[in-house]
């Protein structure tokens, strides 16, 4: 039955069933997709080859004519925490979201040359696991010292330097340099380190090095020229930043005594070159050896190094990285003899290598540490000490004076605080880690005293045996970065950003059965469709593929001539086209290794018709929203429509744009908003068993013909169903509706519900028994209660639909089963427990702020995504939200830049002669404005054979979200207890299998390599985690909605979620602040979660991705309820606050700006609750404490010794 | 019932699709048709300005001015008349919408998609016989018709013979394969083998005799 209400009677009933034809297949991918692996050519010696090449390639100034395209998203920078990791160049890219705003302040054309210093950034960024290798080798020693000796004087002159301007450095200290060349300069030095190729024996960056000791500030040109290069990027980028960012580093230095001295020249220097990474990065190409030290010393310094790096200087006992020693020992050598050979006569070539080498070299003499494990940092210290003592006392008292090492929170790898406990003396070293520049001083003055014995058994950071149960801080007070897969400088450089694609082992083992030793996962975690504020967008009539797998020509491809190049995956040699021969970034000829799909691992390429099964489709827009009684009473009709009125223009969408909406009770309405009506027209469908259209067109409607209709008809929605009494709800016909209407074109379905569906199809009914909330045994209904919604799901998916829902209820609606209409449809899921827009003001205007981001966020259409991975490697499980088409085929109706993925490999071939594995996600979607477009992400990582070395490499936090995402499947087709027996087990395995492997530990100890000490608190952070936990009571609803989110998220929201950060808050200084856009943003340290860390004296702030706490405790100082809370005394705080009142004083600008500053960087507004000490509230805050006892779990050292246990069983 | 389907607008010169209509109503017949528009837009510089191509129960009609082509699919019986006012409207739109020289430069595919605006406009006028205005000169265009009646293009000059057709296939999804010959061998069948047979025998035979002649003359 129909009726038709609104001004005029609907003419015809047109019930068009034809329109329901069968769901062609859309197969977005062109045919020649599917090929895979059939002609597989032996790998063999081709490989090392590739590296050589590609270092030969100059690295590219990307920011030419050709990146005009460029794709500025303001969100996120490209590779944010890269950058990070230098201070000064913090704030150019630091932030995420006000990146943009930044790159943009501070020049436009700055762009480019960002970009391409973010690559130098992500490949500074090192592994530190080859970190100390070098040491072992005397001969290597010896070497490096010579060299070191060279480099000393230049570190004198830095030192120098750094005490004229070390106060006011970043503008200071170089102001006499012409910034003019700059950029020219930069990406000059950058390209003759390139060039080199890696078995090249000159060793340019040895020039460099000599060249650089000349350099005193005021003096020589040379070294002018080196700074000025530096200093221009310098200049620029700290225009606002930088003396914070001085100061930060400084900071570091605090708990050094003598060492801070010797940091602190060479901090400056590092500041000052606000890129000094990317130089750093370059001369290990060169010396490979060296190069691992500089990684180390650059990877700790660039912050990259997770918690490990605080022990740079270790000796630590493995020797891990056999492998790379003996391929890279000659290659060292040779390069360190080379070092006398002939200047580079161009300055860049000297820019290029120069300062790194000097690092690398005198870190390499310093290296050796004599003490044994437990505190060898102990020994250099002193030995360093004395040197950078006389010649800067003044600075001394700077670093004292701070009292944390202030780095922005999301970007700083620092990794180290200082490690309390067990290794007193370490503390000093934290500042080198931090900055490999330190290195120098400190290395040279070692190695000037004496060959120190130190170098006894070199080991990578990441391998140093923590022995957990003993190590009362595991937690770094910086947050912890990915670590940086252990490639030869060219490759790191052009590697993916860790944020876009990560790995779970960065050093991917060479069987399966080492893997299998390893008892760790091994997969991906994938953030394809990050905003991103530069891409290089190319458009060219051939993509170049490799003909037999399909992979997108990438960096890591080797070119075997001029016209032939060997695909990275297969190992196919393949044709270079013609037209790939012109590189219209250049404008030469004969250059296809600098083309920029070859100089970018991210690239995006705009399609031909080849990938397209039809016109690329419009922007099509459908809201399904639930006006039962429940819903109007909710209230969120009216947040939805002004989010709606105000965002209508910012629509991702061209002129094509369609928008419909429809209602529903138990009955469906549809809104006619045909152009030229006067007055938006309801039809209302009765028939909910058999739903049809009651007409075929006009119910989606283009967005700027009819925009007077639509801003009609939301103004009039709120407001049209007060009154109802309709209490049920007929979302499954509804649905059912909705698919009709978009099966057409496809594009997104918001669906708003508010209650458990319970009429028509897909009805549901309440499973849930409240008294089952915290029990310990088993929790049913965590899957779905009927196929209704997967099938339907399929359908749209099927049609290039994606269905979001939106949950907006007070009681228990299933999401379990509702979630599978996004899940299967590659949609997303938002969940907004006990909603109301009055009562619960907190979660309205989360909605509010979540519609915003969700309505003008960018899109992608009827896409598809396919991962693909070297010859031998295969991937069997994702995680996500998606429908598997093929084994490897992705179908995503809609993308969107929140979605992340996980993917599980296995190794199906042992990869013995591969020394690199490459994986390469391509996302073909179509834009918005209706462009096809490809964009192509390629990780590289190296191969190892050594279970030594496949533990230096564990990045923890993805193998954490990994493990994650599988007990999620686990605890829905087994039992949650299973999945979290499972968590359990892999803490138990891979520390057993540790354990096995390092046979001269004391085996009452729980020891863990340096990179795996964070695993045990994550996993027991997991068990913790409302998905997983048990004991306490937490909704049905709840849970689900966390194992959807673990699915979903991309690693770095996933992680707070896991693992919430704590700072305190109420004092908060300017000290190692950072400038975002305009605003001083304190860093206060993170502190650990456990009630040991709250004082009653302090407030404290903790961020648990989508919520901020503000717990208030007793005694807090009066002033700082005054300043930041707005209240006289504790005892006025009211009982729910959720909004930090903007007061006029300078602890509340603080506050203000560091919470404003957490909220940007992710892609949902949070909400902020202040619950103060004595408020029932407090129990929510308290649950995240995780490192604390509970009455139904444990506490983080209980569940050490329980792993102990397991373990010794 | 008798209506415009689809349109589409392709650059002669290369067979780029400039444009197209999303297409609301879908059915497997038409989803088959549209694929003779990808094979029609490569053949297009050979064909003359105005061809009609029958294909079952879709014909399709395209003009060609100015290095653009204007393409669409109606059903069988949809008058031919209209279809070419229909193409002549959405050429006149086209060409005063963009310029030659956006047009002659373009590289990437659809990238004026959004004047699918207007061809949706078009297209729901003339399906809509009632709302279709007199303004339309129709006895002008019947009249060019009639002197200049379209190039009807046969199947074969499409070259979409059996063989060839999956050979296209092939080739235009970009699956990059080296299009294995496309001639495949087939089955002998009985007669054949009897005719081998006999052919043999009488091949043995020959020579027999040959070497009896051979004798005989010795």
């Amino acid at each position: 039955m129909l009726i038709t209400t609104g001004v005029s009677l609907l003419q015809a009933l047109k019930v068009d069933r034809a329109m329901k034809c069968p769901a062609q297949n859309q197969m977005q991918v062109p045919s020649g997709y599917g090929l895979h692996h059939q002609n597989y050519i032996a790998p063999s010696g081709h490989y090392s080859q590739g590296p050589g090449k590609m270092t030969s390639l100059p690295l590219d100034t990307q920011c030419g004519d050709y990146y005009s395209a460029l794709y500025t998203v303001p969100t996120q920078n490209v590779t944010p925490n890269t950058v990070n990791q230098q201070p000064g160049a913090q704030q150019l890219y630091s932030r995420g979201p006000p990146a943009p705003h930044i790159v943009g302040s501070t020049l436009g054309s700055f762009q480019g040359a960002a970009s391409s210093a973010s690559h130098l950034h992500t490949s500074a960024s090192q592994p530190y696991s080859s970190f100390v290798n070098h040491y072992n080798s005397p001969a290597m020693y010896s070497a490096s010292s010579s060299v070191a000796s060279q480099g000393f004087p230049s570190t004198c002159g830095h030192y120098a330097m750094s005490t004229v301007s070390n106060a006011a450095y970043p503008s200071v200290s170089y102001p006499s340099l012409p910034a003019g060349d700059t950029y020219g300069q930069m990406f000059t030095s950058q390209n003759a380190p390139t060039v080199r190729p890696v078995k090249d024996n000159s060793f340019s960056g040895q020039n460099t090095a000599i060249s650089h000791p000349s350099p005193l500030p005021p003096l020589p040109s040379q070294q002018h020229h080196q700074q000025q290069s530096l200093s221009g990027y310098s200049t620029l980028t700290w225009s606002s930043p930088g003396l914070p960012s001085t100061q930060d580093n400084l900071i570091r230095n605090h708990t050094g005594s003598l060492a801070v001295a010797n940091n602190n020249p060479t901090i400056t220097v590092a500041d000052s070159l606000s890129c000094p990474v990317m130089q750093n990065v370059q001369p290990p190409k060169s010396s490979p050896v060296v190069s691992t030290v500089l990684s180390g010393s650059s990877g700790s310094s660039s912050t990259r190094t997770p918690p490990t790096a605080n022990h740079p200087v270790e000796p630590v006992t493995s020797v891990t990285q056999p492998s790379e020693l003996l391929q890279q020992k000659g290659v060292d050598s040779s390069s360190t003899t080379s070092s006398a050979s002939p200047m580079p006569n161009s300055y860049d070539a000297l820019e290029g290598g120069s300062y790194p080498d000097m690092l690398s070299s005198s870190a390499s003499s310093p290296a050796p540490d004599p003490a044994p494990e437990p505190d060898p940092a102990s020994a250099p210290a002193p030995a360093s000490a004395p040197a950078p003592v006389v010649p800067q006392p003044s600075k001394m008292a700077k670093p004292f004076g701070y009292g944390y090492p202030t780095l922005q929170p999301g970007y700083q790898n620092a990794t180290a605080p200082l490690i309390s406990g067990v290794q007193p003396s370490n503390p000093v070293y934290s500042g080198f880690q931090q900055y490999p520049q330190q290195y120098p001083g400190v290395n040279q003055l070692s190695s000037s005293i004496g060959g120190l014995s130190l170098q006894s058994s070199p080991q990578p950071e990441s391998l140093r045996p923590v022995n957990l149960t003993q190590e009362r801080n595991i937690l770094p007070m910086t947050p912890v970065w990915a670590p940086v897969p252990n490639l030869n400088a060219d490759l790191k450089k052009l590697n993916c950003s860790p944020d876009s694609f990560r790995c779970t082992l960065t050093n991917i083992p060479q069987t399966q059965a080492l893997l299998n030793k390893a008892k760790l996962p091994l997969g991906l975690l994938l953030h394809p469709f990050r905003d991103l504020t530069q891409l290089p967008v190319i458009t060219s009539n051939t993509i170049v593929r490799c003909r037999s797998c399909r992979t997108y020509i990438n960096p890591f491809v080797s070119f075997i001539d001029q016209r032939r190049w060997k695909c990275n995956l297969c190992y196919r040699v393949n044709d270079v086209p013609e037209e790939f021969m012109y590189n219209p970034l250049t404008r030469s000829y004969g250059e296809p290794h600098k083309r920029p799909e070859v100089q970018n691992s991210t690239v995006e390429f705009i399609a031909s018709s080849d990938y397209m099964l039809r016109p690329p489709q419009p922007a099509v827009y459908l809201f399904v929203l639930d006006v039962s009684h429940n819903a109007v009473e909710a209230g969120y009709l009216t947040i939805l429509c002004q989010s709606l009125l105000e965002n209508l223009d910012k629509l991702p969408g061209d002129s094509r744009t369609r928008i419909g909406f429809m209602t529903f009770d138990s009955t469906i309405h549809f809104y006619n908003l045909q152009e030229g009506l006067s007055q938006p027209q309801m039809l209302i469908v009765s028939d909910i068993d058999d739903v049809f259209l009651p007409t075929p067109d006009s119910l989606l409607v283009n967005l700027y013909e009819s925009k007077e209709l639509i801003k009609d008809l939301l103004n009039a929605l709120p407001n049209m169903f007060t009154n109802t009494r309709e209490t049920h709800s007929a979302l499954g016909p509804a649905l059912q509706a909705a698919f009709k209407l978009m099966s057409p074109t496809g594009g997104r379905v918001s669906v708003f519900q508010t209650q458990l569906p319970s009429l028509g199809a897909g009805l549901l009914q309440s499973r849930e028994d409240p008294n089952q909330r915290s029990s310990t045994k088993v929790v049913q209904h965590l899957g779905p209660a009927t196929d209704f919604y997967k099938k339907l799901a399929l359908d749209c998916s099927g049609q290039q639909t994606a269905v979001d829902l939106f949950l907006l209820s007070s009681q228990y609606s299933d999401l379990a089963s509702l979630a599978c209409m996004s899940k299967y449809s590659a949609g997303c899921i938002y969940y907004y427990p006990s909603f109301h827009y009055t009562h619960n003001p907190s979660q309205a205007e989360k909605l509010q702020k979540d519609l915003k981001r969700y309505l003008t966020r960018k899109i992608g259409f009827e896409a598809v995504m396919r991962i693909r991975c070297t010859k031998g490697l295969s991937m069997h499980t994702f995680h996500g939200n998606f429908f598997v088409r093929s084994t490897d085929l992705l179908s995503l109706a809609n993308i969107n830049p929140d979605a992340g993925f996980a993917v599980q490999l296995s190794i199906e071939e042992s990869l013995t002669d591969t020394s690199l594995v490459c994986f390469q996600t391509a996302l073909l979607y179509t834009s918005s404005k209706g462009e096809r477009r490809i964009r192509v992400h390629t990780l590289c990582l190296p191969v190892v054979s050594s279970l030594a070395d496949v533990y230096a490499g564990v990045d923890v936090q993805a193998a954490i979200c990994l493990l994650a995402n599988m007990a999620v499947d686990r605890s829905v087709s087994s039992s949650l207890s299973d999945a979290r027996d499972a968590l359990v087990n892999a803490v138990v395995d891979s520390l057993s299998a540790y354990g096995s492997t390092v046979s001269n530990l004391q085996h009452s100890a729980l020891m863990a390599p340096s990179s795996l000490k964070l695993f045990p608190l994550y996993v027991l952070a997991l068990l913790k985690q409302k998905a997983f936990r048990t004991g306490t009571s937490t909704r049905l609803d709840d849970r689900v909605y966390a194992m959807c989110q673990i699915k979903s998220q991309p690693l770095v929201h996933l992680m707070k979620m896991i693992h919430p950060n704590l700072y305190r808050i109420d004092r908060l200084t300017d000290e190692g602040a950072v400038h975002v856009n305009d605003r001083i943003v304190p860093q206060p340290p993170l502190q650990k979660l456990s009630a040991e860390k709250l004082t009653r004296e302090g407030a404290f702030l903790m961020d648990c991705g989508s919520v901020f706490y503000i717990w208030v405790g007793k005694g807090c100082d009066n002033n700082f309820i005054e300043d930041v809370l707005g209240y006289t005394n504790f005892a006025s705080i009211p009982q729910k606050m959720t909004h930090l009142p903007e007061l006029d004083t300078l602890s509340s600008e603080r506050a203000r700006s560091f919470i404003t500053w957490l909220r940007d960087s992710r892609p949902l507004s949070p909400i902020l609750h202040i619950v103060k000490d004595e408020s029932p509230a407090k129990a929510e805050f308290f649950q995240h404490l995780i490192e604390d006892r509970t009455e139904a779990a444990f506490s983080y050292y209980e569940f050490l010794l329980h792993v102990q246990q397991q373990i010794c069983k | 019932m008798s209506m415009i389907l689809s349109a589409s607008v392709i650059r002669v010169r290369d067979g780029l699709p400039l444009s197209a209509s999303t297409d609301y109503e879908q059915s497997t017949g038409m989803q088959e048709c549209r694929k003779y528009f990808k094979m029609l837009s490569r053949k297009l510089a050979q064909l003359p300005d105005r061809c009609t191509l029958k294909t079952g129960h879709y014909n399709i009609n395209f003009i060609s001015s100015l290095g653009v082509s204007y393409m669409m699919l109606c059903t069988e019986n949809y008058p031919n008349v209209l279809a070419f006012s229909f193409l002549d409207e959405l050429q006149k739109e086209f060409i005063t919408t963009y310029n030659m020289m956006k047009t002659n430069t373009a590289v990437r595919p659809y990238c004026f998609i959004e004047f699918d605006n207007f061809i949706q406009r078009t297209k729901q006028r003339y399906n809509n016989p009632r709302s279709l205005s007199t303004k339309i000169n129709l006895s002008d265009m019947q009249t060019e018709i009639k002197l200049r009646p379209p190039y009807q293009i046969s199947m074969c000059e499409l070259g979409s013979a059996n063989g060839v057709t999956s050979a296209f296939s092939v080739d235009c999804k970009g699956a990059g394969k080296i299009s294995s010959a496309h001639q495949r061998l087939e089955p002998a069948t009985l007669s054949g083998i009897v005719g081998f047979i006999l052919s043999l025998l009488c091949g043995a035979l020959n020579l027999i005799r040959g070497f009896h002649a051979i004798e005989s003359l010795l």
